[in-house]
Parts: C-alpha cells; sequence; structure tokens
C-alpha cells in the first residue's frame, strides 16, 4: 500500500494548509459563518426597498465587526493549535523556526475566511440580480465594501497575533480579546450608538488612512524573530488605534475630527503614552509634530493647530508643570464631552492656565 | 569515544519553587539506550525536556553532538527525535496525515523523499494498516507508537523517550521495549521511566535521579550490586513487622508450604533463619534510593 504524501513543498505551506483543514473541524467557526449569512438573508429582507448600491452599502458596513470579531477567533483558533492539541511539547522541538510557523499560521487564518469573503460577495451579487438593476453607487459600493473587509480582516488578525505575543496562555487571550471587543463596543456604543458598528470595525484599523493591522502585525513578526523591543513598537499604533476608537467615528465624521481640541488632547495623551512604553517612540513623535506646525504653511489649519499644542503641552511638562497639563486635558476632555467647545474655548482655557 | 550527550552541572530551579528541579547534574552519554530510572518528581521530565530544548536549564549546560542546548537550540533540534510523557496530537488527522505534516515541519520536502520516510517508520511501529485511522480513535498504544513513529521521522541522532511505557498493556509494553532496543542499535536512546523492569531489560547504561539529584550512574550489573549483601529470604508472617528490625524492608512475598517467604533488604540478616539471595536492579535501586531504612514501612 502507498502512504499518501501531500504535495506541499515546505513547513509555511504545512502549517497554512492543516490550520485552514482543522479550522473546518471548529463549531465557532461554523456558527460565525452562520452568523454572517443570518445578518446579510435579515439585512436584505429588511432593507430590499434601497437601491442595490445602497443596500449593498449598508450591508457591508455591517459586516466589518463580524469580520473583525471572526479574523481574531480564528486567528486565536491557530495560534493556540498545539496547545488545545497537547501537542506542543513536540510542535516546539521540531526543527521549523518561529517565522514559519506564525506565516503559516496567519495565512491559515486569512484562508479560514475565504467564505466570509464569499459571503460578502453575495451581498452585492443578490441585490443586483434580485432587483434586476445596477445603479451607479454599487461600484463604488462595493470597491469600498472590500477595503474595508480586507483591512477589518488584517484588523482581527494582528490584534489576535498582537495578544499571542503577549499572552502566551490561550484562555487569557481569549478572555482579553473578549474584554477589548466588549469594552470597545460598549465605550462606542455610549459615544455614538447609530455608528458603534462601524467603529468597531474601523477604528481598529486605521488612523489617516494609514493601515494600523499591518503595523501591529509588523511588529508581532518582528517581535517573533528576537526584535525585543518591537511589542513596544507594535503598542503605538495599536494604542493609537484604541485612542481613536475611543473619540471618533468612522467616514471623517466623527466628534473627534470635528474637534481639533480633542485632536490636540488625544495626540498629547497618545505621545504621553509613547512616552512611557518609551524606546525613543515619543521622540520620534515630538520631531514629527514640531515638523508640521513648523512646514504647515497655512496658520489656521487643524493639523498645524494640533501640532502646535502637543509641542506646547509637552514644553509644559518638561517645565515641571505635569498637573497643570493633566489639569488642562481635563477640562478640555469634560468641555468636549458636552460638545460645547470651539477652538476659540480652547484658546480660551488654554491661555487661562 | 566522543560522547553523544554531556551535561556538565546541569541545575533547573523552576520560578518560586524552594528546591530545585534539578541539582547539578553530571552526566555522559554516548550511543545506545540509555535509563533515567527515579520517582515521580524526581526530575525525570525536566531533565528531558532541558535535551528536548523545551526548557533553559537555570544552571550548568547541556551539550549534544556539540551543540549547547540552552544557545543552539536551532541546531541542535534536527538531530532530536522527542516523545514526551503524555503524547497526543491533532485528533481530526489521519496518522498518516500527522506524521506528513511533521515530515515537513522536519523539512523533509520532497513527497517522494516523504513518501519513503512515513514507509519507513509506519512500517517500524507496525502501523501500516491504521494508516488510515484518525488519531481520536486510537487506542493508548497506539497513540504511543504513533508517538515514537513520529520521534523517528528523518532518523535523528537522538531519541527521548518520556515515560513510554506508562498506561500499556503488558504485550504492548514488552513490544515497545524491545522496539526502542532496536533503534538504540544507530543512535543513543534517553528513555526516562519509573519502572525499573523497563531498564533492566533494555539499557546497557543507567543514571537514578531522585529530588533533582543524580545518585547513581553506571551499568545495571553495578546497579544491582548496591544491594550485594543486604538482600535476604526469610519466613515473615502475619506479624512481620514486629518480628523484622524496624529499618528492614520488606520487598516482595511468595507463598510455600512452611508459610510466607519474604524478600528482605536489610544491612545484616533480619532474621536468624534468613538466608542470602541474588540481588537484583530492584533491590540495587531501593538501596540507592534509600527507601530501606525504616522510613518506608
Amino acid at each position: 500500500m502507498r502512504t499518501v504524501a501531500s504535495q506541499q513543498t515546505n513547513p509555511v505551506q504545512a502549517i497554512a494548509s492543516l490550520e485552514w483543514r482543522l479550522q473546518l473541524h471548529s463549531k465557532g467557526y461554523w456558527f460565525s459563518l452562520l452568523v454572517l449569512i443570518g445578518y446579510i438573508l435579515f439585512g436584505l429582507t429588511d432593507n430590499w426597498e434601497l437601491a442595490p448600491g445602497n443596500l449593498a452599502a449598508q450591508l457591508a458596513d455591517g459586516v466589518v465587526p463580524i469580520i473583525f470579531v471572526v479574523a481574531g477567533f480564528v486567528t486565536l483558533n491557530c495560534t493556540g493549535r498545539e496547545q488545545t492539541e497537547q501537542f506542543s511539547e513536540v510542535f516546539y522541538t521540531l526543527p521549523v523556526d518561529s517565522r514559519a510557523i506564525y506565516t503559516g499560521k496567519t495565512l491559515g487564518a486569512a484562508l479560514s475566511l475565504l467564505p466570509h469573503f464569499g459571503c460578502v460577495a453575495a451581498i452585492f451579487l443578490v441585490p443586483i440580480i434580485g432587483q434586476g438593476y445596477i445603479d451607479a453607487t454599487v461600484a463604488s459600493a462595493w470597491a469600498l465594501a472590500v477595503g474595508q473587509m480586507i483591512l477589518a480582516g488584517l484588523g482581527g488578525l494582528s490584534v489576535a497575533m498582537f495578544l499571542t505575543a503577549v499572552f502566551r496562555n490561550v484562555r487569557l487571550r481569549y478572555v482579553v480579546l473578549l474584554f477589548w471587543l466588549f469594552g470597545m463596543m460598549g465605550l462606542n456604543g455610549l459615544a455614538r450608538i447609530d455608528g458603534f458598528n462601524l467603529v468597531l470595525g474601523l477604528s481598529f484599523l486605521t488612523i489617516d488612512s494609514v493601515p494600523y493591522g499591518f503595523s501591529a502585525l509588523n511588529g508581532f513578526f518582528r517581535y517573533q524573530r528576537g526584535h525585543s523591543a518591537s511589542l513596544r513598537w507594535a503598542a503605538a499604533p495599536l494604542n493609537s488605534a484604541l485612542q481613536q476608537a475611543l473619540w471618533n467615528r468612522s467616514h471623517g465624521h466623527g466628534f473627534y475630527e470635528e474637534s481639533p481640541v480633542l485632536a490636540g488632547a488625544a495626540s498629547y495623551l497618545t505621545l504621553l503614552w509613547l512616552d512611557h512604553i518609551g524606546a525613543g517612540v515619543s521622540e520620534q513623535a515630538l520631531a514629527r509634530y514640531a515638523q508640521t506646525a513648523a512646514n504647515t504653511e497655512a496658520p489656521n489649519t487643524t493639523q498645524r493647530r494640533i501640532a502646535e499644542v502637543v509641542l506646547e503641552l509637552h514644553r509644559q511638562k518638561q517645565a515641571g508643570g505635569s498637573a497643570l497639563v493633566g489639569k488642562t486635558l481635563r477640562q478640555l476632555l469634560e468641555l468636549a464631552a458636552q460638545r460645547a467647545i470651539t477652538w476659540d474655548d480652547w484658546e480660551a482655557v488654554y491661555s487661562g492656565q | 569515544m566522543e560522547h553523544t550527550v554531556i551535561l556538565e552541572s546541569l541545575s533547573m530551579r523552576y520560578p518560586r519553587s524552594r528546591k530545585p528541579a534539578l541539582d547539578s547534574i553530571d552526566l555522559e552519554l554516548n550511543k545506545g539506550m540509555f535509563g533515567i530510572l527515579g520517582p515521580n518528581g524526581a526530575g525525570k521530565t525536566t531533565l528531558l525536556r532541558i535535551l528536548a530544548t523545551l526548557l533553559r536549564p537555570t544552571g550548568g549546560r547541556a551539550v549534544i553532538f556539540g551543540h549547547d542546548v540552552a544557545q543552539q537550540p536551532d541546531l541542535v533540534r534536527p538531530l532530536l527525535g522527542y516523545l514526551p510523557q503524555d503524547f497526543n496530537t491533532y485528533r481530526q488527522l489521519t496518522i498518516e496525515q500527522t506524521l506528513d505534516y511533521i515530515a515537513l515541519l522536519k523539512d523533509i520536502n520532497d513527497a517522494q523523499a516523504r513518501r519513503q520516510e512515513l514507509e519507513r517508520v509506519l512500517s517500524l511501529v507496525h502501523l501500516t494498516k491504521e494508516r488510515r485511522l484518525q488519531v481520536r480513535h486510537l487506542s493508548g498504544g497506539m497513540k504511543q507508537r504513533l508517538g515514537i513513529a513520529q520521534a523517528l521521522l528523518g532518523s535523528p541522532r537522538i531519541l527521548i523517550v518520556d515515560e513510554p511505557t506508562a498506561g500499556l498493556d503488558p504485550e504492548e509494553r514488552i513490544r515497545f521495549r524491545n522496539l526502542l532496543a532496536d533503534l538504540a542499535n544507530e543512535r543513543t536512546v534517553i528513555l526516562s521511566t519509573h519502572i525499573v523492569g523497563d531498564v533492566e531489560k533494555s539499557c546497557g547504561h543507567l543514571a537514578v535521579i531522585s529530588q533533582g539529584k543524580l545518585l547513581f550512574t553506571g551499568e545495571p550489573t553495578a546497579l544491582a550490586k548496591a544491594a550485594y549483601g543486604m538482600v535476604w529470604e526469610t519466613h515473615v508472617n502475619d506479624g512481620a513487622p514486629e518480628s523484622l528490625p524496624a529499618y528492614a524492608c520488606v520487598v516482595a512475598t511468595r507463598p510455600t508450604r512452611t508459610g510466607r517467604i519474604g524478600r528482605v533488604i536489610c544491612p545484616h540478616p533480619p532474621t536468624p533463619d534468613s538466608t542470602p539471595a541474588e540481588p537484583s536492579l530492584e533491590d540495587g535501586y531501593l538501596v540507592i534510593m534509600g527507601a530501606c531504612r525504616g522510613d518506608s514501612k
């Protein structure tokens, strides 16, 4: 009898293929697919009267957090596989480097999301076929949704990878992810009920169109390859994303982006956090603010004002005014929470100190 | 002869633990089967996990074929095959899928070579017919054989097996022991066990470890000699403990027409009618372990 050896030719392929296959044995995985299909069917029937483009866009928006959560779930499944199957004792004595292991596992997780992406494709096909026409917004909604889905997937994946690097214990990672997700949902729900679905997905992913999921993922890989400072490095964009999730909503209509005051405060808090985690990151950020403040020609642009505020707060702190800075920030945030603050108010509060 | 494994003052202390798990172990191992004997909690698994690159020692060093295990794990791993105490693997895969996967991770990338390697190890552990069984449907013995098969993939120069016969029925145990003995003809096999019989039947050299300390190293016959002049046979009745010195240790009894005859370890004849007996490996082990100084009764 001949043994059927697979046609794979390297450990990365082997791990990716195994992870993808074993994912199909997970009840949670199929449940997530069921939830997604249920959501799409419910959304389709509930909003059928909308034009295809609008209908698709609305559905795609709601799918973002689901993709994010599923990506996190399958990734944790992959990275915790050896522990849950009690195979880690042998697995970690095999002559395969951690780079191959985690590349394979990431690839396996990404492959596992293909059925979910197939469901997203159905969102666009069903209204077009069912309603028998295509309106002008379909193409743009499709492009936007695909981008969002990919970023949501990468976001979930990178957050899970980040947690993997920080917490080796499988259960603890799940608990932390769960707390994080519910915390985000709660905060965003409180901040802006109607937009929290979008915020949950996007806030982890981009700031000023930079996909931070990539940064976090890159940080994780660097960590696996022995760059000990890379966790701190990855923590910075994740922290920024977290911060944006707290104060922002998606599509640039958010409270945070509307208010340069809050943007300035948020930037400064980020700087403090970067300063805390160290490794020269805060110096780089400060230099960037200084450059922005110096190079932006129009004196009243939000970007320039934010940069100036951050630099000024930092100077105050360096001059021994930490308490003063804290008080200023608190006042600002209180005013901002009432949505009653303008740029002039900010300057009044600021100069009053 | 060049030693395949060298341990120099190897020590291990787990965080928040008062006692060291390993306390300055010095050992030199060559090709053949080497047994590590000791009670549960002696430090055997810790020692094997260090050799398997899973743990970093907190003191001393372990060298395998010239490579420091803690400093050069990437060079050591290709030389190793490891079967842990509780071997488990992906339950949903079949035996051949599991082996194929592990072979790939051991860098056997060519499909043809991998096929041949799978055939070889399946045949060695007598699992060729069961190759399409899922792991979750395997018996304890079959799972152990799969464990040894995965360890043998790529023909490692060192095979580390931790309590491999625990939980096996007698027939499986003997078969497994013989298999390991065969494998030891071409490589170093390090076998950890608390079953004296496993070592007695198969190992050319052994070490006894207790509470992290190396108590003995040498050939099995030398261990048996440790009990020389201390093993006796004597009548033991129901009230045996009272009729024997407190430090005498009854290791076995058997019924005879005239009553029960006990095998007793004692520095001198425990009773006037005692007759000396030939010491076994188990007797030597008990003497080395200090189990017959009255505290075991």
